[in-house]
């Protein structure tokens, strides 16, 4: 059963991810800030991350880039989240190394969707 | 494999030539294609490629249409695109199906290929590395798009940050390291940067831009050569 990081400061957004990913068969590792999932991603087996934009501590660019710069780490498939629906926004999120954007608020069966897309991509370039 | 191909799909003709000459742009081999057959012919004989897929082609046999182009090849990546009215249910049977992504015709063509590059990231990543990372022709300067970053040989040929940079001396940079040797003139540099956004940048003032990017590339600053009547080029020395 895959791992998914869910890294939210907003606790009903965080519950409410976990919920749909939890009925969909993940095991979910729950977080509030970047800096809280940069601990977990160094003590847990994470196969997706789904990650908010804005969170204090680190937010949700940062954390991609440290795992884009981290040899263990950078192959991790990361969905960004975020009430944010600029372009510039998007661009940015995809040029630090985001694979998929998904804006708040989103459909539950697309979230799920979208995380089995990068699941599956993920183990194809195992 | 001489070069990644992007097969664009589609009933629309004005918007798959211009798709195609924005993918071209990126020094990409796109080939347009209006008949699903042909395509799954090229997806077959290609291990690699990326495929844009127009919904209006094959509507509602477009899940079976993906598994087809999967079975073909696996190194293949198929992302649909449709019109905004599409509603989500056909999107996620087509996720399931084993497509890879979903945008609409309307896309912002700087996210069409920021999304792309991710997608060229997770494929390729040697290919998509050698995409973003940028270098001048002696090797003196090199600039990673993906990281926002610029560098400049040191002593002992250590990389230096270029520190302070601003985003818009950094598309500079990147448009002078892709096109070295070429004289571009201020309406082409200044059309580069406002593209597709609002940025408040004025003719006189790619001037300035020019001589802090050139202060700031210490003694590289003068491989941007002011070209009289023109603009600027790239020109080692």
């Amino acid at each position: 059963m895959a791992t998914v990081l869910v890294a939210d400061d907003d606790e009903m957004f965080r519950e409410l991810v976990t919920e749909i990913l939890t009925q969909g068969g993940y095991t979910v590792v729950r977080v509030k800030d970047g800096a809280e999932g940069w601990e977990a991603l160094q003590k847990k087996k994470i196969d997706v991350a789904v990650l908010d934009l804005n969170m204090p501590n680190m937010d949700g660019l940062e954390l991609t880039r440290k795992v884009r710069d981290d040899a263990k780490l950078r192959d991790l498939p990361i969905l960004m989240l975020t009430v944010r629906s600029l372009v510039e926004d998007q661009v940015s999120g995809y040029e630090r190394g985001a694979d998929d954007y998904l804006t708040k608020p989103f459909d539950s069966k697309m979230l799920l969707a979208r995380v089995k897309v990068l699941e599956r991509r993920s183990q194809l370039g195992k | 494999m001489s070069q990644l191909t992007f097969w664009i799909l589609g009933a629309d003709t004005i918007r798959l030539r211009k798709w195609e000459t924005a993918l071209s742009r990126e020094g990409w081999q796109v080939s347009p294609q209006t008949r699903y057959d042909a395509l799954q012919a090229h997806v077959t004989a290609e291990r690699f490629g990326i495929v844009l897929l127009d919904w209006n082609v094959l509507k509602a046999r477009v899940p079976e249409g993906i598994k087809r182009l999967k079975a073909a090849s696996s190194g293949a990546s198929i992302i649909l695109t449709s019109d905004t009215d599409l509603g989500p249910d056909h999107v996620i049977a087509a996720l399931e199906a084993g497509c890879d992504d979903h945008f609409h015709h309307d896309i912002d063509e700087k996210l069409l290929t920021a999304k792309l590059k991710a997608h060229l990231r997770r494929i390729l990543p040697s290919l998509a590395s050698a995409l973003d990372i940028l270098k001048s022709p002696g090797g003196e300067i090199k600039l990673d798009r993906s990281r926002q970053e610029a560098w400049i040989k040191g002593t002992r040929t250590r990389w230096t940050p270029v520190s302070g940079l601003t985003p818009t001396e950094f598309h500079f940079l990147a448009l002078f390291l892709e096109q070295p040797g070429k004289a571009l003139d201020r309406a082409f540099i200044l059309d580069s940067v406002s593209k597709g956004k609002a940025v408040d940048i004025r003719p006189g003032t790619v001037d300035k831009h020019i001589e802090s990017l050139r202060r700031k590339l210490g003694r590289y600053g003068s491989m941007i050569c002011s070209i009289y009547g023109v603009g600027y080029a790239f020109r080692e020395n």
